[in-house]
């Protein structure tokens, strides 16, 4: 049926994408050395930045 | 009897079966009436010789295989009404209590879609702030811009794979909904016994 081969396509390509971005920050964290320290923002906020590790808790979202 | 007063009583006493069976043993039995009026009898003598509408009744649904029950007339609507009324603060509690548990149970149920549908929301939200920033990040803090892109990514296949959850789960949920609340309808509508 082609809604279920849709479905199908569709479920493969975001399992692929999540595979893909943890890949990309795989190589993220590989570049800082695994440092978390570089992920702390200090306070400062960026429209930009939407990651953060602050005391060991990583928080995913945006800061204005 | 009078034809008209032997059709009323069998009618009334066959209301527990189908109205398509009723109606074929009431064109029967006005086809009995006929055959003996063509034979030289009149009417009246018609239907003493048929017999009596209410044993023809209950024949019938013996071989129907109803159940009849008699249980003592309260011979008054308005005793029954006043009965219901004066039961109100029983039975209208109860009732109200049934009704806002499976309120309760309905809106549980519910909560699952309704939050990995707001998930998604999230999720796809988060991805394009994070790809759409990534680049100046990347300028800034390199390291952190290439994971906050690779986080962007993953969250849009997240979102994409929360969405098919909630279709999905809505799907099913209303289907379940829908069943629960028909079979609940038919069972206080059902009408079991023939209160004589």
């Amino acid at each position: 049926m082609v809604i279920n081969k849709f479905k199908k396509k569709v479920i493969i390509i975001s399992t692929g994408l999540i595979i893909l971005g943890l890949s990309i920050s795989l190589v993220g964290f590989k570049m800082a050395n695994f440092d978390l320290t570089m992920f702390n923002s200090n306070g400062s906020t960026k429209w930009y930045r939407t990651i953060q590790i602050d005391n060991s808790s990583f928080s995913l979202g945006i800061d204005f | 009897m009078i034809r008209s007063d032997f059709f009323e009583i069998l009618k009334k006493s066959l209301e527990s079966i189908s109205k398509e069976e009723r109606d074929k043993f009431i064109t029967y039995y006005e086809e009995i009436i006929e055959d003996y009026k063509e034979n030289g009898l009149t009417e009246e003598e018609a239907l003493t010789t048929i017999g009596n509408p209410q044993n023809i009744a209950n024949d019938i649904l013996n071989e129907q295989g109803a159940i009849t029950v008699k249980t003592p007339s309260s011979n008054s609507n308005i005793l029954n009404i006043l009965l219901l009324i004066l039961g109100f603060p029983l039975w209208g509690s109860l009732l109200l209590a049934g009704v806002l548990i499976l309120f309760s149970i309905y809106i549980i149920i519910w909560c699952i879609p309704l939050v990995t549908g707001v998930s998604s929301i999230t999720f796809f939200l988060a991805s394009l702030v994070s790809i759409v920033g990534a680049p100046f990040m990347i300028f800034d803090i390199p390291a952190v811009g290439v994971v906050q892109l690779g986080i962007g990514f993953a969250s849009i296949g997240i979102s994409v794979l929360l969405a098919f959850l909630t279709i999905f789960l809505s799907k099913r949920f209303m289907h379940i909904t829908k069943n629960f609340t028909f079979r609940l309808y038919k069972i206080l509508n059902k009408k079991v016994v023939k209160l004589w």
